[in-house]
Protein backbone atom coordinates (compact mmCIF):
# COMPACT_ATOMS: atom_id res chain seq x y z
CA UNK A 1 0.00 0.00 0.00
CA UNK A 2 2.80 2.41 0.69
CA UNK A 3 4.17 2.44 -2.82
CA UNK A 4 0.85 3.46 -4.28
CA UNK A 5 0.85 6.98 -5.60
CA UNK A 6 -1.77 9.49 -4.49
CA UNK A 7 -3.64 9.33 -7.76
CA UNK A 8 -4.22 5.61 -7.35
CA UNK A 9 -5.11 5.93 -3.67
CA UNK A 10 -7.74 8.43 -4.86
CA UNK A 11 -9.02 5.90 -7.37
CA UNK A 12 -9.50 3.44 -4.55
CA UNK A 13 -11.11 5.80 -2.05
CA UNK A 14 -13.62 7.29 -4.48
CA UNK A 15 -15.08 3.82 -4.86
CA UNK A 16 -16.20 3.62 -1.27
CA UNK A 17 -20.00 3.62 -1.03
CA UNK A 18 -20.53 7.02 0.55
CA UNK A 19 -18.77 10.08 1.85
CA UNK A 20 -19.04 9.01 5.49
CA UNK A 21 -16.88 5.96 4.82
CA UNK A 22 -14.32 8.19 3.15
CA UNK A 23 -14.26 10.73 5.96
CA UNK A 24 -13.74 7.93 8.47
CA UNK A 25 -10.55 7.08 6.58
CA UNK A 26 -9.08 10.43 7.50
CA UNK A 27 -8.12 8.89 10.83
CA UNK A 28 -5.89 6.24 9.27
CA UNK A 29 -2.76 8.30 8.76
CA UNK A 30 -1.61 11.80 7.88
CA UNK A 31 -1.23 11.08 4.21
CA UNK A 32 -4.77 9.77 3.89
CA UNK A 33 -6.06 12.69 5.95
CA UNK A 34 -4.52 15.36 3.77
CA UNK A 35 -5.47 13.57 0.56
CA UNK A 36 -9.12 13.26 1.57
CA UNK A 37 -9.27 16.89 2.69
CA UNK A 38 -7.93 18.22 -0.59
CA UNK A 39 -10.40 20.03 -2.87
CA UNK A 40 -9.06 18.03 -5.80
CA UNK A 41 -9.97 14.73 -4.21
CA UNK A 42 -13.45 15.94 -3.27
CA UNK A 43 -14.06 17.14 -6.79
CA UNK A 44 -12.98 13.76 -8.16
CA UNK A 45 -15.25 11.96 -5.69
CA UNK A 46 -18.29 14.02 -6.64
CA UNK A 47 -17.52 13.74 -10.31
CA UNK A 48 -17.19 9.95 -10.11
CA UNK A 49 -20.69 9.86 -8.61
CA UNK A 50 -22.10 11.91 -11.43
CA UNK A 51 -20.47 9.68 -14.01
CA UNK A 52 -21.85 6.44 -12.79
CA UNK A 53 -25.59 5.96 -12.92
CA UNK A 54 -25.73 3.28 -10.32
CA UNK A 55 -24.28 5.63 -7.76
CA UNK A 56 -27.07 8.09 -8.52
CA UNK A 57 -29.61 5.71 -7.14
CA UNK A 58 -27.77 5.82 -3.83
CA UNK A 59 -28.11 9.58 -3.73
CA UNK A 60 -31.86 9.45 -3.91
CA UNK A 61 -31.88 6.75 -1.29
CA UNK A 62 -34.39 7.69 1.37
CA UNK A 63 -31.99 7.58 4.28
CA UNK A 64 -30.14 10.48 2.84
CA UNK A 65 -32.92 12.98 3.39
CA UNK A 66 -34.65 14.26 6.44
CA UNK A 67 -37.38 16.64 7.46
CA UNK A 68 -37.07 18.96 10.38
CA UNK A 69 -40.20 20.06 12.14
CA UNK A 70 -39.99 23.17 14.20
CA UNK A 71 -42.64 24.41 16.48
CA UNK A 72 -43.16 28.09 16.39
CA UNK A 73 -44.25 30.67 18.82
CA UNK A 74 -44.82 34.17 17.73
CA UNK A 75 -41.64 36.11 18.30
CA UNK A 76 -42.17 39.28 20.11
CA UNK A 77 -39.43 41.48 21.39
CA UNK A 78 -41.43 42.43 24.42
CA UNK A 79 -42.21 38.98 25.63
CA UNK A 80 -39.40 36.93 24.26
CA UNK A 81 -39.50 33.23 24.96
CA UNK A 82 -36.10 31.89 24.02
CA UNK A 83 -36.52 28.30 25.10
CA UNK A 84 -39.73 27.40 23.45
CA UNK A 85 -38.43 26.45 20.08
CA UNK A 86 -38.31 22.76 19.81
CA UNK A 87 -37.15 20.62 16.99
CA UNK A 88 -37.89 17.18 15.95
CA UNK A 89 -36.35 15.37 13.14
CA UNK A 90 -37.66 12.54 11.09
CA UNK A 91 -35.48 10.47 8.85
CA UNK A 92 -36.79 9.64 5.43
CA UNK A 93 -36.71 5.93 6.02
CA UNK A 94 -39.30 6.10 8.80
CA UNK A 95 -36.79 6.12 11.59
CA UNK A 96 -38.06 8.72 13.94
CA UNK A 97 -35.86 10.64 16.18
CA UNK A 98 -36.98 13.50 18.32
CA UNK A 99 -33.93 15.33 19.38
CA UNK A 100 -34.00 18.67 20.98
CA UNK A 101 -30.26 18.76 20.99
CA UNK A 102 -30.00 18.60 17.24
CA UNK A 103 -28.45 22.02 16.89
CA UNK A 104 -26.58 22.14 20.17
CA UNK A 105 -23.24 22.38 18.44
CA UNK A 106 -24.09 26.05 18.04
CA UNK A 107 -23.24 28.17 21.05
CA UNK A 108 -26.78 29.56 21.46
CA UNK A 109 -30.40 28.57 21.14
CA UNK A 110 -31.45 29.24 17.59
CA UNK A 111 -34.48 29.14 15.35
CA UNK A 112 -34.25 27.52 11.96
CA UNK A 113 -35.20 30.08 9.33
CA UNK A 114 -34.66 28.28 6.03
CA UNK A 115 -33.08 25.25 4.46
CA UNK A 116 -31.46 24.48 1.11
CA UNK A 117 -29.96 21.11 0.16
CA UNK A 118 -28.21 20.05 3.36
CA UNK A 119 -27.66 23.52 4.80
CA UNK A 120 -29.67 25.44 7.35
CA UNK A 121 -30.06 29.14 7.91
CA UNK A 122 -30.56 29.91 11.57
CA UNK A 123 -30.74 32.93 13.79
CA UNK A 124 -31.24 33.69 17.40
CA UNK A 125 -34.84 34.07 18.61
CA UNK A 126 -36.29 37.59 18.36
CA UNK A 127 -33.16 38.62 16.54
CA UNK A 128 -33.57 39.65 12.94
CA UNK A 129 -30.03 40.58 12.10
CA UNK A 130 -27.64 37.86 13.26
CA UNK A 131 -27.74 34.91 10.91
CA UNK A 132 -25.69 31.74 10.67
CA UNK A 133 -25.34 29.06 8.04
CA UNK A 134 -24.70 25.56 9.27
CA UNK A 135 -24.51 21.98 8.15
CA UNK A 136 -26.22 20.06 10.95
CA UNK A 137 -24.62 16.76 10.00
CA UNK A 138 -20.99 17.84 10.01
CA UNK A 139 -21.75 20.41 12.75
CA UNK A 140 -19.86 23.20 11.04
CA UNK A 141 -21.17 26.74 10.89
CA UNK A 142 -20.32 30.29 9.84
CA UNK A 143 -21.68 33.61 10.95
CA UNK A 144 -22.94 36.10 8.41
CA UNK A 145 -22.24 39.79 8.87
CA UNK A 146 -25.06 41.68 10.51
CA UNK A 147 -28.15 42.29 8.42
CA UNK A 148 -29.66 45.79 8.30
CA UNK A 149 -31.18 46.03 11.78
CA UNK A 150 -34.12 48.18 10.78
CA UNK A 151 -35.70 45.49 8.66
CA UNK A 152 -38.68 45.05 10.92
CA UNK A 153 -39.88 44.80 14.47
CA UNK A 154 -42.62 42.37 13.63
CA UNK A 155 -41.68 39.19 11.85
CA UNK A 156 -39.49 37.95 9.05
CA UNK A 157 -39.48 35.22 6.47
CA UNK A 158 -36.25 33.91 5.06
CA UNK A 159 -35.00 31.98 2.12
CA UNK A 160 -31.64 30.37 1.39
CA UNK A 161 -30.40 29.55 -2.07
CA UNK A 162 -27.19 27.72 -2.83
CA UNK A 163 -25.64 27.41 -6.28
CA UNK A 164 -22.76 25.03 -6.76
CA UNK A 165 -19.97 26.00 -9.08
CA UNK A 166 -19.29 23.98 -12.16
CA UNK A 167 -17.06 20.98 -11.91
CA UNK A 168 -13.86 21.65 -13.78
CA UNK A 169 -13.85 18.22 -15.36
CA UNK A 170 -16.93 18.35 -17.45
CA UNK A 171 -19.56 20.77 -18.62
CA UNK A 172 -22.96 20.62 -16.90
CA UNK A 173 -21.47 18.73 -14.00
CA UNK A 174 -21.52 20.61 -10.72
CA UNK A 175 -19.35 20.39 -7.67
CA UNK A 176 -21.38 21.03 -4.56
CA UNK A 177 -18.35 21.50 -2.32
CA UNK A 178 -17.57 24.79 -3.98
CA UNK A 179 -20.59 27.03 -4.09
CA UNK A 180 -22.00 30.46 -3.63
CA UNK A 181 -25.19 31.30 -1.83
CA UNK A 182 -27.67 34.04 -1.18
CA UNK A 183 -29.84 34.69 1.83
CA UNK A 184 -33.07 36.60 1.33
CA UNK A 185 -34.83 38.14 4.30
CA UNK A 186 -38.30 39.64 4.01
CA UNK A 187 -39.37 41.94 6.77
CA UNK A 188 -43.04 42.49 7.38
CA UNK A 189 -43.28 45.71 9.19
CA UNK A 190 -46.90 46.39 9.73
CA UNK A 191 -49.88 44.25 10.38
CA UNK A 192 -53.32 45.56 9.66
CA UNK A 193 -52.09 48.21 7.31
CA UNK A 194 -53.65 49.34 4.07
CA UNK A 195 -53.37 47.32 0.88
CA UNK A 196 -50.37 49.09 -0.52
CA UNK A 197 -47.63 47.61 1.55
CA UNK A 198 -44.94 45.41 0.25
CA UNK A 199 -42.56 43.60 2.52
CA UNK A 200 -39.07 44.98 2.66
CA UNK A 201 -36.28 42.73 1.53
CA UNK A 202 -32.56 42.51 1.84
CA UNK A 203 -30.32 39.97 0.19
CA UNK A 204 -26.95 38.70 1.35
CA UNK A 205 -24.58 37.51 -1.32
CA UNK A 206 -21.71 35.21 -0.36
CA UNK A 207 -19.55 36.48 -3.18
CA UNK A 208 -19.62 40.08 -2.04
CA UNK A 209 -20.16 39.15 1.66
CA UNK A 210 -22.57 42.05 1.90
CA UNK A 211 -26.22 42.64 2.50
CA UNK A 212 -28.07 44.69 -0.06
CA UNK A 213 -29.96 47.87 0.79
CA UNK A 214 -33.45 47.39 2.15
CA UNK A 215 -35.94 47.66 -0.67
CA UNK A 216 -39.64 47.23 -1.07
CA UNK A 217 -40.23 43.81 -2.56
CA UNK A 218 -42.94 44.02 -5.15
CA UNK A 219 -44.86 40.84 -5.61
CA UNK A 220 -45.48 39.85 -9.21
CA UNK A 221 -48.75 40.53 -10.96
CA UNK A 222 -51.59 39.65 -10.26
CA UNK A 223 -50.76 39.83 -6.58
CA UNK A 224 -51.65 43.23 -5.26
CA UNK A 225 -49.96 43.28 -1.92
CA UNK A 226 -48.88 40.94 0.79
CA UNK A 227 -51.40 42.05 3.32
CA UNK A 228 -53.86 39.35 3.90
CA UNK A 229 -55.44 39.05 7.27
CA UNK A 230 -55.36 35.34 6.74
CA UNK A 231 -51.60 35.32 6.36
CA UNK A 232 -51.17 37.44 9.42
CA UNK A 233 -53.46 35.21 11.41
CA UNK A 234 -51.09 32.39 10.63
CA UNK A 235 -48.28 34.42 12.02
CA UNK A 236 -46.81 34.75 8.56
CA UNK A 237 -45.23 31.40 8.99
CA UNK A 238 -45.83 30.06 5.59
CA UNK A 239 -42.73 28.27 4.42
CA UNK A 240 -40.39 29.50 1.82
CA UNK A 241 -39.25 26.42 -0.06
CA UNK A 242 -36.00 26.27 -1.98
CA UNK A 243 -36.23 24.19 -5.09
CA UNK A 244 -33.70 24.19 -7.90
CA UNK A 245 -32.12 27.42 -6.82
CA UNK A 246 -35.46 29.25 -6.73
CA UNK A 247 -37.46 30.33 -3.70
CA UNK A 248 -41.14 29.43 -3.71
CA UNK A 249 -43.92 30.37 -1.38
CA UNK A 250 -47.67 30.58 -1.34
CA UNK A 251 -49.00 34.09 -1.43
CA UNK A 252 -52.33 35.76 -1.22
CA UNK A 253 -53.69 39.22 -1.50
CA UNK A 254 -57.23 38.33 -0.63
CA UNK A 255 -58.54 37.34 2.71
CA UNK A 256 -58.02 33.74 3.76
CA UNK A 257 -57.35 32.50 0.32
CA UNK A 258 -54.21 31.45 -1.51
CA UNK A 259 -53.89 33.08 -4.85
CA UNK A 260 -50.77 31.49 -6.18
CA UNK A 261 -47.09 30.83 -5.78
CA UNK A 262 -44.29 33.33 -6.05
CA UNK A 263 -41.10 31.99 -7.61
CA UNK A 264 -38.13 34.20 -6.85
CA UNK A 265 -34.72 33.54 -8.35
CA UNK A 266 -32.12 35.71 -6.65
CA UNK A 267 -29.30 34.56 -8.89
CA UNK A 268 -30.68 35.21 -12.31
CA UNK A 269 -29.81 38.26 -14.35
CA UNK A 270 -32.81 37.89 -16.59
CA UNK A 271 -35.40 40.36 -15.33
CA UNK A 272 -38.40 38.35 -16.47
CA UNK A 273 -37.24 35.29 -14.62
CA UNK A 274 -36.42 37.00 -11.39
CA UNK A 275 -39.82 37.09 -9.74
CA UNK A 276 -42.62 35.14 -11.30
CA UNK A 277 -46.14 34.21 -10.42
CA UNK A 278 -47.26 30.61 -10.72
CA UNK A 279 -50.99 30.04 -10.72
CA UNK A 280 -52.35 27.20 -8.66
CA UNK A 281 -53.31 24.05 -10.54
CA UNK A 282 -56.88 24.19 -9.31
CA UNK A 283 -59.60 26.78 -8.86
CA UNK A 284 -60.66 28.00 -5.50
CA UNK A 285 -64.30 27.44 -6.17
CA UNK A 286 -66.63 26.90 -3.29
CA UNK A 287 -68.98 24.89 -5.50
CA UNK A 288 -66.24 22.60 -6.55
CA UNK A 289 -63.92 20.42 -4.56
CA UNK A 290 -62.71 23.02 -2.13
CA UNK A 291 -65.38 23.68 0.41
CA UNK A 292 -64.06 26.94 1.58
CA UNK A 293 -61.04 29.03 0.87
CA UNK A 294 -60.14 29.07 4.51
CA UNK A 295 -59.74 25.35 4.53
CA UNK A 296 -57.51 25.57 1.53
CA UNK A 297 -54.97 27.58 3.45
CA UNK A 298 -54.17 24.62 5.62
CA UNK A 299 -54.83 21.99 3.02
CA UNK A 300 -51.93 22.76 0.76
CA UNK A 301 -48.28 22.06 1.13
CA UNK A 302 -45.38 22.59 -1.23
CA UNK A 303 -42.53 20.16 -1.62
CA UNK A 304 -39.25 19.68 -3.42
CA UNK A 305 -39.13 16.30 -5.12
CA UNK A 306 -35.70 15.69 -6.62
CA UNK A 307 -35.35 19.27 -7.77
CA UNK A 308 -38.91 19.74 -8.98
CA UNK A 309 -41.65 21.69 -7.28
CA UNK A 310 -44.66 19.74 -6.15
CA UNK A 311 -47.90 20.82 -4.58
CA UNK A 312 -50.14 18.63 -2.47
CA UNK A 313 -53.79 19.42 -1.89
CA UNK A 314 -56.20 17.76 0.44
CA UNK A 315 -59.63 18.15 -1.03
CA UNK A 316 -63.01 17.25 0.33
CA UNK A 317 -66.12 16.40 -1.65
CA UNK A 318 -69.11 15.48 0.44
CA UNK A 319 -67.65 13.53 3.29
CA UNK A 320 -64.93 12.00 1.18
CA UNK A 321 -61.41 13.14 1.32
CA UNK A 322 -58.73 12.94 -1.31
CA UNK A 323 -55.14 13.89 -1.95
CA UNK A 324 -53.85 15.34 -5.15
CA UNK A 325 -50.26 16.01 -6.00
CA UNK A 326 -49.14 18.09 -8.94
CA UNK A 327 -45.68 18.66 -10.30
CA UNK A 328 -44.58 21.89 -11.93
CA UNK A 329 -43.10 21.36 -15.39
CA UNK A 330 -42.81 24.90 -16.70
CA UNK A 331 -42.83 28.27 -15.07
CA UNK A 332 -44.08 30.51 -17.77
CA UNK A 333 -47.20 28.77 -18.95
CA UNK A 334 -50.81 28.93 -17.95
CA UNK A 335 -52.01 26.88 -15.04
CA UNK A 336 -53.37 24.16 -17.28
CA UNK A 337 -50.12 23.48 -19.05
CA UNK A 338 -47.52 24.14 -16.41
CA UNK A 339 -48.65 21.58 -13.85
CA UNK A 340 -49.15 17.89 -14.31
CA UNK A 341 -51.09 15.73 -11.92
CA UNK A 342 -48.92 12.96 -10.57
CA UNK A 343 -51.08 11.52 -7.81
CA UNK A 344 -54.80 11.52 -7.23
CA UNK A 345 -55.98 9.23 -4.48
CA UNK A 346 -58.85 8.95 -2.09
CA UNK A 347 -57.96 9.17 1.55
CA UNK A 348 -59.67 6.42 3.41
CA UNK A 349 -59.65 8.12 6.76
CA UNK A 350 -62.46 8.60 9.20
CA UNK A 351 -62.13 12.23 10.14
CA UNK A 352 -60.95 14.09 7.06
CA UNK A 353 -61.18 17.48 8.71
CA UNK A 354 -58.52 16.38 11.16
CA UNK A 355 -55.99 15.57 8.45
CA UNK A 356 -53.56 18.11 7.09
CA UNK A 357 -50.81 17.51 4.54
CA UNK A 358 -47.56 18.63 6.09
CA UNK A 359 -44.86 17.78 3.64
CA UNK A 360 -43.95 15.69 0.65
CA UNK A 361 -41.17 13.16 0.87
CA UNK A 362 -38.15 14.60 -0.95
CA UNK A 363 -37.12 11.35 -2.60
CA UNK A 364 -39.98 8.86 -2.54
CA UNK A 365 -42.62 9.96 -4.98
CA UNK A 366 -45.75 8.51 -3.48
CA UNK A 367 -45.17 9.34 0.18
CA UNK A 368 -46.69 12.31 1.94
CA UNK A 369 -46.46 13.26 5.61
CA UNK A 370 -49.81 13.99 7.20
CA UNK A 371 -50.78 15.52 10.46
CA UNK A 372 -53.65 13.88 12.27
CA UNK A 373 -54.38 15.55 15.57
CA UNK A 374 -50.96 15.40 17.16
CA UNK A 375 -49.56 12.57 15.21
CA UNK A 376 -47.23 12.50 12.28
CA UNK A 377 -48.29 9.97 9.71
CA UNK A 378 -46.34 8.48 6.86
CA UNK A 379 -48.83 7.90 4.07
CA UNK A 380 -48.11 5.87 0.98
CA UNK A 381 -50.50 7.14 -1.66
CA UNK A 382 -50.17 4.31 -4.14
CA UNK A 383 -50.83 1.59 -1.60
CA UNK A 384 -53.18 3.56 0.61
CA UNK A 385 -51.16 2.51 3.62
CA UNK A 386 -50.55 4.79 6.53
CA UNK A 387 -48.17 4.43 9.38
CA UNK A 388 -48.02 6.45 12.56
CA UNK A 389 -44.49 7.68 12.86
CA UNK A 390 -44.55 9.74 15.99
CA UNK A 391 -46.53 11.93 18.24
CA UNK A 392 -45.48 15.54 18.45
CA UNK A 393 -44.52 16.46 21.97
CA UNK A 394 -46.53 19.64 21.78
CA UNK A 395 -50.03 20.63 20.86
CA UNK A 396 -50.75 21.61 17.29
CA UNK A 397 -53.98 23.30 16.44
CA UNK A 398 -53.41 24.67 12.99
CA UNK A 399 -50.40 23.09 11.34
CA UNK A 400 -49.29 25.92 9.17
CA UNK A 401 -49.43 28.30 12.08
CA UNK A 402 -47.56 26.13 14.47
CA UNK A 403 -45.16 24.06 12.49
CA UNK A 404 -42.40 25.00 10.13
CA UNK A 405 -40.99 22.25 8.03
CA UNK A 406 -37.48 22.16 6.62
CA UNK A 407 -36.36 19.45 4.24
CA UNK A 408 -32.70 18.49 4.14
CA UNK A 409 -31.35 16.67 1.13
CA UNK A 410 -27.91 15.19 1.27
CA UNK A 411 -25.95 14.69 -1.89
CA UNK A 412 -22.84 12.70 -2.67
CA UNK A 413 -20.52 14.82 -0.56
CA UNK A 414 -21.60 16.65 2.60
CA UNK A 415 -21.61 20.37 1.88
CA UNK A 416 -18.66 21.98 3.61
CA UNK A 417 -19.29 25.10 5.64
CA UNK A 418 -17.68 27.39 4.71
CA UNK A 419 -17.40 26.43 1.06
CA UNK A 420 -14.09 25.08 -0.18
CA UNK A 421 -11.94 27.76 -1.75
CA UNK A 422 -11.98 27.89 -5.53
CA UNK B 1 0.18 2.73 -24.18
CA UNK B 2 1.58 -0.24 -26.02
CA UNK B 3 -0.45 0.83 -29.00
CA UNK B 4 1.40 4.12 -29.00
CA UNK B 5 4.74 2.43 -28.84
CA UNK B 6 3.84 0.28 -31.80
CA UNK B 7 2.61 3.26 -33.76
CA UNK B 8 5.76 5.17 -33.03
CA UNK B 9 7.84 2.35 -34.38
CA UNK B 10 9.61 1.66 -31.13
CA UNK B 11 8.49 -1.91 -31.05
CA UNK B 12 10.79 -3.50 -33.57
CA UNK B 13 12.87 -5.33 -31.04
CA UNK B 14 10.15 -6.14 -28.56
CA UNK B 15 8.40 -3.71 -26.19
CA UNK B 16 10.16 -3.01 -22.91
CA UNK B 17 7.91 -2.88 -19.87
CA UNK B 18 10.24 -2.03 -17.03
CA UNK B 19 7.48 -1.52 -14.50
CA UNK B 20 5.74 -4.80 -14.95
CA UNK B 21 7.10 -8.18 -13.93
CA UNK B 22 6.41 -11.19 -16.09
CA UNK B 23 4.22 -12.72 -13.41
CA UNK B 24 1.93 -9.70 -13.32
CA UNK B 25 2.01 -9.31 -17.06
CA UNK B 26 0.77 -12.85 -17.53
CA UNK B 27 -2.16 -12.12 -15.19
CA UNK B 28 -2.94 -8.97 -17.14
CA UNK B 29 -2.85 -10.85 -20.39
CA UNK B 30 -5.14 -13.49 -18.91
CA UNK B 31 -7.61 -10.72 -17.98
CA UNK B 32 -7.47 -9.04 -21.35
CA UNK B 33 -7.92 -12.28 -23.24
CA UNK B 34 -10.99 -13.19 -21.22
CA UNK B 35 -12.53 -9.79 -21.73
CA UNK B 36 -11.80 -9.66 -25.42
CA UNK B 37 -13.33 -13.08 -25.97
CA UNK B 38 -16.56 -12.15 -24.21
CA UNK B 39 -18.77 -10.20 -26.62
CA UNK B 40 -18.90 -6.68 -25.38
CA UNK B 41 -22.14 -4.84 -24.92
CA UNK B 42 -22.67 -1.12 -24.93
CA UNK B 43 -20.31 0.42 -22.41
CA UNK B 44 -23.00 2.08 -20.42
CA UNK B 45 -25.40 -0.83 -20.36
CA UNK B 46 -26.26 -1.95 -16.88
CA UNK B 47 -26.46 -5.56 -17.88
CA UNK B 48 -23.25 -7.35 -17.04
CA UNK B 49 -22.63 -10.93 -17.89
CA UNK B 50 -22.97 -12.86 -14.63
CA UNK B 51 -20.43 -15.41 -15.67
CA UNK B 52 -17.89 -12.73 -16.44
CA UNK B 53 -18.57 -11.09 -13.11
CA UNK B 54 -17.92 -14.36 -11.33
CA UNK B 55 -14.72 -14.82 -13.28
CA UNK B 56 -13.61 -11.31 -12.33
CA UNK B 57 -14.35 -12.00 -8.68
CA UNK B 58 -12.14 -15.07 -8.82
CA UNK B 59 -9.46 -13.24 -10.71
CA UNK B 60 -8.90 -10.78 -7.88
CA UNK B 61 -8.63 -13.44 -5.21
CA UNK B 62 -4.91 -12.93 -4.90
CA UNK B 63 -2.59 -11.79 -2.15
CA UNK B 64 -2.40 -8.09 -1.37
CA UNK B 65 0.97 -7.53 -2.99
CA UNK B 66 -0.23 -9.00 -6.27
CA UNK B 67 -3.40 -6.97 -6.10
CA UNK B 68 -1.48 -3.73 -5.74
CA UNK B 69 0.91 -4.75 -8.47
CA UNK B 70 -2.11 -5.31 -10.70
CA UNK B 71 -3.34 -1.82 -9.89
CA UNK B 72 0.01 -0.35 -10.81
CA UNK B 73 0.15 -2.38 -13.99
CA UNK B 74 -3.39 -1.49 -15.01
CA UNK B 75 -2.56 2.16 -14.46
CA UNK B 76 0.71 1.99 -16.37
CA UNK B 77 -0.82 0.08 -19.27
CA UNK B 78 -3.95 2.23 -19.17
CA UNK B 79 -6.45 -0.61 -18.95
CA UNK B 80 -9.46 1.13 -17.49
CA UNK B 81 -11.68 -1.86 -16.73
CA UNK B 82 -8.91 -3.69 -14.90
CA UNK B 83 -8.10 -0.56 -12.90
CA UNK B 84 -11.79 -0.25 -12.05
CA UNK B 85 -12.00 -3.86 -10.92
CA UNK B 86 -8.85 -3.85 -8.82
CA UNK B 87 -9.50 -0.48 -7.18
CA UNK B 88 -13.05 -1.50 -6.37
CA UNK B 89 -11.69 -4.68 -4.78
CA UNK B 90 -9.43 -2.71 -2.48
CA UNK B 91 -12.27 -0.26 -1.70
CA UNK B 92 -14.41 -3.22 -0.69
CA UNK B 93 -11.62 -4.36 1.61
CA UNK B 94 -11.56 -0.93 3.27
CA UNK B 95 -15.30 -0.57 3.63
CA UNK B 96 -16.71 -1.40 7.03
CA UNK B 97 -13.37 -1.38 8.80
CA UNK B 98 -12.37 0.98 11.55
CA UNK B 99 -9.24 3.07 10.92
CA UNK B 100 -7.34 0.77 13.26
CA UNK B 101 -8.37 -2.28 11.27
CA UNK B 102 -7.51 -0.56 8.01
CA UNK B 103 -4.01 0.16 9.29
CA UNK B 104 -3.60 -3.46 10.31
CA UNK B 105 -4.86 -4.88 7.01
CA UNK B 106 -2.63 -2.72 4.87
CA UNK B 107 0.27 -2.38 7.21
CA UNK B 108 0.05 1.39 7.44
CA UNK B 109 1.91 3.22 10.14
CA UNK B 110 -0.10 5.52 12.37
CA UNK B 111 1.89 8.72 12.22
CA UNK B 112 -0.52 10.86 14.24
CA UNK B 113 0.46 12.03 17.68
CA UNK B 114 -2.15 11.38 20.34
CA UNK B 115 -3.37 14.98 20.23
CA UNK B 116 -3.55 15.03 16.46
CA UNK B 117 -5.45 11.77 16.39
CA UNK B 118 -7.90 13.09 18.98
CA UNK B 119 -8.47 16.23 16.96
CA UNK B 120 -9.11 14.37 13.73
CA UNK B 121 -11.51 12.04 15.53
CA UNK B 122 -13.39 14.90 17.11
CA UNK B 123 -13.73 16.84 13.88
CA UNK B 124 -15.03 13.85 12.02
CA UNK B 125 -17.10 12.33 14.80
CA UNK B 126 -20.24 12.79 12.73
CA UNK B 127 -19.04 10.35 10.10
CA UNK B 128 -18.86 7.57 12.65
CA UNK B 129 -22.43 7.95 13.81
Amino acid sequence: MSNIIDHLLSEILIRLPNCRDVVQCKSVCKRWCSLISSPEFIRTFIHHRHQHRHWQSLVSDSHLSMLLFQRHRFENKITSMPNNFQFCQVFGDKRKNFRESFLNFLPWDVIIRASADDLLLVSKPCNFSDFYICNPVTRKWVALPQAPPSITKLFIRCGLVRLPYNCNKQEKCTNNAQYRYKVVVFGYYSSFCAFSNWPRATIFCSETTQWSKLVDFQLPHPLKSWTSIGVFAFGGLIQILTCNGILHWLESSELFCWEGIVAFDPFTDVVEKRCRFVALPFDIDPENEILSAFISMTSICLGNFQGRLRLCLKCEVGGRCGLKVWELREYDQTAETSWSLVHNVALEIRFPSMIFPLALHPSISNVVFLLCRNELIWYNMSEGKSEKLAKFPFNIEKPSARLSIFPLMHSSWHTPVPALPL
Amino acid sequence: MIKHMIEDNCADNGIPLPNVTSKILSKVIEYCKKHVETPKLDERATFVDDELKAWDADFVKVDQATLFDLILAANYLNIKSLLDLTCQTVADMIKGKTPKEIRKTFNIKNDFTLEEEDEVCRENQWAFE
